[in-house]
């Protein structure tokens, strides 16, 4: 029997190793794992050809747009130039009280992952030395466009979160994603990507002309500013001073120019009831999207035309009266804003020849800085019937009528190097962008004589008179150069009372640091008349805050925005800590 | 008349007994008494009931059959005289099988008079408490959700695995369909009436490892077992009567139910045309009817069933043919199915040693369809169901058309409802307008409109060869196709424009279209060897097998076609949409199994299995890793001990057989989402525009199957003569690992993936008993019970939470720690506030949207429950209000022969299950503008009025009818399945052999106090869904009759 056994067991023996070396002649894993129809496995190359290119970008540029709502609300909600409606919902107070809870929907540091999880693959995978037969390389201006999008949403992310997981390698599996990463602060992020982008800063951006009637030219973060934020927020001033000089000057190619414009909002010359204005700012600085050379727009997150499709911005919604939102708005300009507006003297060349500053007192906000009232508009005597219900009060807000969402534009890059330049040293310099414009001339005369030591330096900036042409009476075409504060207050170099802050009882370096310090605050007053409700404020509150060393100058003013001090709020804030939402476990 | 035994070497001794019938006690000669389970032992009986038989010393155990009789088993004694045997007509049931049925698993068998469209309800009548079967719907051919040993899962497949003759057919399970309420029933492809047994295997799942741990039922189709040439043709035809509704209010109830609506609406309007009753009003006649809308949409429907088999065979080959026909109507009108079915089963013996089996089937379906049941919501759309609209359409207007002042008979009215235009057209977004039935039904019927097709096919060859008489080798191959096509269409004509929210606009019509194929193929090579060595009896097959699977699946949507005689789908249809998906899965399973007895008193058999999928994770937990893949390795082991055959125990009186078994069993779930282990990229629009590449996943390498455990006991036995049979099964599973969605780390930048993380048990058992009452020669009945029972508890979850809750329908269903998974998780109502001091008093409210304003409850809304007394009704207020699990549920039949008539009766219970009665929650909201029951008229409407029906509120901003104890009711019911009434006419002519006559009577009573129509219904085959009715087509009496030719 045993004999019968151990004969069938060979015949068995035999038979299996047949059949197992038959069965796996071929590996198991090509067997199991094979590519799919429907969907692109991260660990098939897919980012090998010229049709991958626009695919990838527009990948990533998708998971931007989840980021666009929040980066103005939270900027702009826990600043101090908007104050919230009753009809704001529990997510957008909580933001307001700085107080954001796990659940809420503008604390989701995923979304912000999903962007640099995103482009971290592309950056691992694409190919740059590929080229097309024209020998262009065909992923290296999607590439630069990548890491700026990356090095974008890793400065939100520490903005917001204060010190974040940094990863720089694709996550590409769950285990991956559980072990333990650095945790980067602002100026471990700052100093990271400065160096990452530095080689890239002078590559073009991709162009894919028009998609679905939107220029996407608008759709790209210009590396040159992305180093001049991350400088200016890592103390390095003449470094950032220099890369937004660089964007500046680079903007529209060699020998050109890029000048703040002349857009403004201005009684008209022949009013003598300071009722009637010209609005040529908001015009071209909200509704314009497209690219030109001497447009406003710079970087803009676009958004889809109705909520189904996924990306749709709700901001029009929140600062306007809508019918999606029954006509009850939930952000509101602040007392605070509207006391700093009326604050501003108004400075009117007449058409007699004379200059002379508007009265106060003013109906609808025209006393002061004109750009508030230009964008904002209350009216409380409707009457538009919505489903049987009498409409009556009704708001616009000039700078949310589009789905798209604008985050960079032409004077945050003058005002950030203002800021910059004061910060490095430079505050008649930085006064001169607010007051006059810069050209030459002005650098010349206005700054070059006050710090001859760093003449040199200055002297890089280089604002030809020719195509830099300071404003007159005279109106000429060519002038397209005023200082930033005549966006709003008229004629500013004319303006006796707004001049460069001085002391006679100080002298030398206390006269200097007591002059950065003034010139600091009117660069803040003047991003605050320039940039309310566009998701500034929060963050340009904090930077100053961080580099005076002072977190009461956050608290301060945040405290302050309702025109009465909320004490609470003011004690909470002093602890830097509370500026930032809680990154879940 | 001994044969000479094979195995000579073997000791023998003698036996003697007698074998008589146990209806006239008389001798019975020429039963054949055999060793059981063993070859070459046996005898035929004397005419005097009198044998012989030498018999190994070994053997412990005798087998007593013939062919009009059912087998018996009987253990031997020491003795040389047996016990008698008494052997039982198989107009009984049968009490034994050919082996020892080692893992318990049940049979069922005989479904000659099934005029059902899929096995499932068969299963439901014979095997009611082994497997806790539930039909869907009354719509023919639907299918039944089936659970075996409790909840095997909660997010996964929890559904059987379904092998017929052999092969893997993937059910489709998850796959959705575009008209609401239907399935594609895959098990409605196969006629039961080639349908020869079916098995219930509850343990022993190891050996189909990854697949196993949901129960396996193998199918098994016809073969020929004859050499004589049979054919068998059936013929019959039956009426399924209009099911029974619930009453709805009338014309006038309506108008005074929309009158008191319309003043909690903004408008400011006082007189609308539909209220006016003065006899001027020109639109009297449009608004002054008092139509059923059921009249128009239910009928009575009309059944054909048509077969014929033909089956025969010689030495060189058998074949069975069959070929069937069935047609069943709805109960709804327009509504309705017909199938085409032929199978071909052949074993062909082409050398000694070498057969080979030849198998082919095709199986084409096709269907007029309608949206079926209440709609999930109303932003999508605007209900099409005809069955929903019979009800919800106000009765004041007729389905004929209203012009020149009169309502013209005759003539469709397809014009948009109108009468609440003044009120309402100012709600921008809302569907308020219902559609005209009887013109969805009218302009949506064509085989390019709505109509579902499916066909499948499969081919299978299974060569096999034969190295001896031991040992053996074979390959079964087999190739399935399944194909489906839907196409969906909501009708210009008749249904009013509507708002659809996905694409924020207002639409006229709809089209939807559907295409999806499904290849399997499976290799499944198998060795294997039996011997029997004196009392040790050892059996042995092992194998590999493998599975390719591929579905694919294209749909399109779009709005706005030009007109109903334009019914295509095309790219200029207004937000014409394609979508589709792509999976591809493989399996690979190596198994074993061994089988050992001693004597035939003691078995062991054990099952183990190595199985990998490409569904598994690369690093799955708890694999091992062989050729660079991760396997699941499954194993059992179960044990049986023969009691009867034991020499000391076979004389025991009034026990004529008893085993225990007890059993241990790993077994696997691999139904874990298709591409979730692997990280990828797909295809999403960026601005509508271009298709942007982002990461959609990042895979979870560690994902593995569910692991479930099972322990189980069994007991079956025969008392009293084999009067008496009784199966006993208990079982305790645990299953781990459970495929849980879970949150991934921010870092991923995405929200969830699969995991596995969780745990649960179960307990349960199920019992069945069969007596024979009465056995006389010509009279004889039969009474059988069976009962199952399980408790469910979630032992675990992931990442320490207690509880998880999702929303189906409006209802969260909540698995928690300590309970049962799935629990109905709501408010609880104490009914509803009489004066407003009351409500004052209460000071209940309820938070708006912006988390601050109180809304406080008045007189007339519902007084909800606050267990937190806190007095803000919010989410903490809720509290488990209902559990969709049953108590108990199976079977109740009883048969009778009197002589060639025989009558068959089966019931079918459940009793303690919840359910959440969504039709009546749509029905008595109180809150749309559509008719609501009867019940509604007892609403709340003056100050003081003491009622449980709350006031009706437009849009219901207090939140009257949320998820509450108001919508859950007691789901236990007694069904009287089917009454079957057979005659068999005695012929014996050259051509004709038999005739039988039948006719059945199904769904003849319910016993239940469940308010809906039908306490049977199942909206889903997950478990997360399971007790909500839909108010989908009941199942109503219909009245069968057939005959049975056999030439």
């Amino acid at each position: 029997m045993t004999h019968k056994i151990s004969k069938i067991a060979k015949e068995l023996t035999g038979l299996l190793i047949v059949i197992c070396s038959l069965l796996f002649s071929v590996a198991c894993s090509d067997f199991l794992y094979d590519d799919s129809d429907i969907v692109t496995y991260a660990d098939r190359e897919h980012l090998v050809s010229d049709a991958d290119t626009l695919w990838s970008v527009a990948g990533i540029m998708n998971k931007m747009q989840a980021l666009a709502d929040r980066t103005i609300l939270l900027g702009e909600l826990r600043g101090d130039l908007v104050s919230i409606t009753d009809n704001a919902d529990a997510d957008i107070r909580e933001v307001a009280s700085f107080s954001i809870a796990t659940g809420n929907r503008y604390n989701n540091p995923a979304d912000y992952y999903a962007v640099i999880n995103n482009c971290n693959y592309f950056i691992a995978h694409a190919d740059t030395a590929l080229e097309n037969n024209r020998n262009e390389s065909i992923f290296m201006k999607e590439y630069a466009a990548v890491k700026a999008f990356r090095a974008w949403t890793y400065l939100q992310l520490a903005l917001n979160y204060g010190k974040v997981p940094f990863i720089t390698e694709p996550i590409v599996s769950k285990e991956q994603s559980e072990q333990e990463f650095p945790m980067y602060g602002i100026n471990d992020i700052c100093r990271f990507f400065i160096a990452d982008l530095a080689p890239y800063a002078d590559i073009e951006q991709p162009g894919y002309a028009t998609i679905r009637n939107t220029d996407s030219s608008l759709f790209y973060f210009p590396i040159y500013i992305l180093m001049g934020d991350m400088n200016l927020w890592a103390g390095n001033y003449r470094a950032a001073a220099e890369n937004y000089y660089k964007f500046i000057t680079m903007r529209n190619g060699r020998n050109s120019s890029f000048p703040i414009s002349t857009n403004s909002v201005r009684f008209m010359s022949n009013d003598s009831h300071w009722t009637a204005t010209a609005d040529t700012w908001s015009v071209n600085a909200f509704q314009t999207e497209t690219r030109s050379a001497y447009g406003e727009l710079i970087t803009m997150i676009p958004g889809d035309s109705i909520p189904s499709e996924g990306n749709y911005s709700e901001l029009r919604d929140l600062f306007n009266t809508t019918e999606r939102n029954e006509y009850k708005e939930s952000i509101r300009p602040s007392e605070a804003l509207y006391s700093l507006s009326a604050l501003q003297r108004y400075c009117h060349y007449t058409s007699g020849g004379e200059y002379v500053f508007s009265p106060d007192g003013l109906d609808g906000h025209r006393s002061g800085d004109l750009r508030l009232q230009a964008v904002y508009n209350e009216s409380n005597n409707m009457a538009i019937s919505v489903n049987g219900k009498r409409i009556e009060n009704y708001v616009t807000n000039g700078k949310y009528q589009t789905r798209n969402i604008h985050l960079y534009r032409r004077a945050m890059v003058y005002l950030r190097m203002a800021e910059a330049l004061n910060r490095a040293g430079f505050p008649r310099f930085a006064f001169q962008i607010l007051k006059r414009g810069v050209n030459n001339s002005v650098i010349e005369t206005e700054v070059v004589p006050y710090y001859e030591s760093d003449a040199a330096w200055l002297r890089t900036f280089s604002f030809p008179d020719n195509r830099y042409v300071l404003e007159t009476t005279a109106g000429a075409a060519s002038e397209n150069t005023i200082g930033l504060h005549s966006r709003g207050c008229g004629y500013t170099a004319a303006n006796s009372t707004y001049t460069m802050p001085d002391s006679e009882q100080l002298t030398g370096q206390q006269l200097l640091d007591y002059q950065i310090q003034k010139v600091e605050d009117m660069i803040m007053d003047e991003e605050a008349l320039e940039f309310a409700f566009e998701g500034h404020r929060f963050y340009d509150l904090m930077r100053v805050a961080l580099h005076r060393g002072n977190p009461a100058y956050l608290a301060d003013h945040v405290a302050r925005r309702s025109g009465t001090v909320d004490a609470s709020l003011q004690q909470k804030l002093l602890t830097t800590g509370s500026w930032y939402m809680t990154l879940p476990e | 008349m001994s044969y000479t035994p094979v195995h000579a070497q073997d000791a023998t001794r003698e036996v003697k007994g007698i074998v008589t019938d146990a209806t006239t006690h008389q001798p019975l000669s020429g039963v054949l008494v055999s060793v059981a389970e063993t070859n070459g032992y046996s005898t035929l009986t004397e005419s005097d009931g009198s044998y012989e038989l030498r018999v190994p010393l070994t053997a412990t155990s005798l087998t007593f059959s013939s062919p009009e009789h059912n087998i018996v088993k009987s253990g031997l004694t020491s003795a040389v005289q047996q016990r008698a045997i008494a052997l039982y007509p198989n107009t009984f049931s049968e009490d034994y099988g050919v082996k020892t049925n080692v893992t318990s698993t049940s049979n069922a068998k005989g479904f000659e008079f099934a005029n059902s469209v899929s096995i499932e309800e068969e299963i439901q009548k014979k095997l009611g408490a082994e497997v806790h079967t539930t039909t869907r719907s009354g719509t023919p051919g639907i299918g039944s959700v089936m659970f075996m040993n409790g909840l095997s899962s909660i997010n996964a497949n929890a559904q059987p695995l379904i092998v017929i003759d052999g092969v893997i057919y993937d059910q489709q399970y998850g796959r959705s369909m575009l008209h609401e309420g239907f399935y594609n029933d895959i098990l409605a492809n196969i006629s039961p009436a080639d349908i020869e047994q079916v098995q219930v295997v509850r343990n022993g799942t190891a050996l189909y490892g990854a697949k196993g741990a949901n129960g396996v039922i193998l199918i098994n189709t016809r073969r020929n077992h004859s050499m004589a040439t049979r054919i068998t043709a059936s013929i019959s035809c039956g009426v399924t009567l209009e099911p029974r509704t619930f009453d709805v209010m009338n014309a006038s109830q309506y108008k005074s139910y929309a009158s008191d609506l319309l003043q909690t609406t903004e408008t400011t309007l006082k007189d609308f045309k539909f209220l006016n009753n003065s006899t001027d009003n020109y639109y009297l006649p449009q608004y002054s009817n008092n139509t059923d809308w059921r009249d128009y949409v239910y009928r009575n429907a009309l059944t054909q069933n048509y077969s014929i088999n033909v089956e025969g065979g010689d030495d060189v080959a058998d074949y069975n043919l069959s070929l069937g026909y069935i047609n069943q109507q709805s109960t709804l009108k327009n509504n309705g199915m017909s199938r085409i079915n032929i199978r071909f089963n052949s074993d062909i013996h082409i050398t000694k040693k070498f057969d080979v089996r030849f198998d082919a089937s095709f199986a084409n379906q096709t269907r007029n369809l309608r949206n079926d049941g209440a709609p999930t919501g109303y932003t999508e759309g605007t209900p099409t169901s005809t069955a929903f609209l019979a009800y919800a359409k106000s009765p004041m207007l007729s389905p004929w058309t209203f012009s020149g002042g009169k309502i013209r008979d005759g003539y469709i009215d397809v014009a948009d409802e109108s009468y609440l235009d003044e009120a309402l057209s100012a709600y921008s977004g809302y569907n308020y307008k219902l559609a005209n039935p009887l013109a969805v039904n009218e302009y949506g019927d064509a085989e390019n409109k709505n109509h579902f097709e499916n066909s499948l096919i499969n081919l299978a060859v299974t060569p096999t060869y034969k190295f001896g008489e031991h040992l053996q080798l074979s390959e079964h191959f087999s190739y399935n196709l399944v194909n489906t096509n839907e196409k969906f269409y909501i009708p210009r004509n008749g249904v009013p424009s509507y708002y659809v929210q996905r694409v924020n606009a207002i639409c006229e019509n709809e089209v939807r279209s559907m295409a999806a194929k499904q290849n399997s193929v499976m290799s499944d090579t198998r060795l294997s060897w039996n011997n029997r060595y004196d009392a040790h009896s050892i059996a042995v097959f092992g194998g590999v097998r493998f599975n390719w699977e591929t579905y694919t699946q294209n749909s399109q949507l779009g709005y706005n076609t030009t007109s109903d005689k334009m019914p295509a789908i095309s790219s200029t249809l207004d937000n014409a949409k394609p979508s589709g998906s792509s999976n591809s899965w493989k399996n690979i399973n190596w198994y074993v199994q061994a089988q050992y007895d001693y004597c035939q008193r003691y078995y062991l058999q054990l099952n183990a299995a190595l199985e990998t999928s490409s569904r598994f994770g690369n690093e799955a937990d708890h694999s091992v890793r062989l050729f660079e893949v991760p396997w699941g390795f499954f194993h059992g082991v179960e044990a049986s001990w023969v009691l009867t055959n034991e020499q000391w125990f076979s004389a025991v009186k009034g026990v004529d057989y008893l085993r225990l078994s007890l059993g241990y069993d790993v077994s696997g779930n691999d139904d874990i989402e298709y591409d979730a282990a692997r990280s990828y990229f797909a295809s999403r629009n960026f601005l509508e525009d271009v298709s942007g590449l982002s990461f959609e996943n990042i895979g979870n390498t560690r994902l593995q199957w569910e692991t479930t455990t099972r322990l189980n006991a069994s007991l079956e036995g025969n008392f009293m003569s084999n009067r008496l049979n009784v199966r006993l099964n208990y079982f305790r599973s645990k299953i781990n690992n459970l495929l849980m969605y879970q949150p991934l780390a921010y870092v991923t930048g995405l929200k969830r993936n699969w995991s596995n993380d969780g745990a649960m048990k179960n307990e349960g058992f199920d019992v069945s008993a069969v007596a024979k009452i009465v056995a006389t020669k010509d009279f004889q009945w039969e009474i059988g019970a069976s009962a199952g029972h399980y408790k469910n508890e979630v032992t675990e979850l992931p990442a320490g939470q207690q509880a998880v809750e999702s929303t189906v329908c409006g209802a969260t269903v909540r698995t928690a720690i300590g309970d049962a998974a799935n629990l109905f998780y709501g408010y609880k109502t104490a009914g509803v506030f009489a004066t407003s001091e009351e409500a004052a008093d209460a000071g209940l409210y309820t938070l708006a949207s912006d988390g601050i304003t109180r809304q406080y409850f008045k007189a007339g809304d519902i007084r909800f429950t606050d267990q937190d007394g806190n007095c803000i009704i919010d989410e903490r207020d809720r509290d488990v209000i209902g559990d969709p699990n049953p108590d108990v549920y199976g079977n109740i039949s009883t048969t009778m022969n009197y002589k060639r008539l025989k009558l068959d009766v089966r019931f079918n219970y459940s009793i303690g299950n919840d359910v959440y009665n969504y039709m009546r929650q749509q029905m008595e909201s109180g809150s749309r503008f559509m008719n609501q029951t009867t019940a509604m008229t007892q609403r709340w409407q003056t100050e003081g009025q003491v009622t449980d029906m709350p006031r009706v509120t437009f849009q219901d901003p207090m939140g009257n009818s949320r998820f509450s104890d108001r919508w859950i009711e007691d789901g236990s019911y007694l069904k009287l399945k089917a009454v079957t009434l057979s005659y068999t006419l005695p012929m014996n002519t050259t051509y004709l052999q038999g005739l039988q006559f039948w006719i059945q009577a199904n769904n003849l009573l319910c016993f239940t106090r469940y308010l809906g129509i039908d306490p049977e219904f199942a909206m889903s085959g997950s478990i997360i869904g399971q007790g909500i009715d839909m108010g989908r087509l009941p199942q109503s009496r219909s009245l069968v009759a057939g005959v049975k030719i056999n030439l």
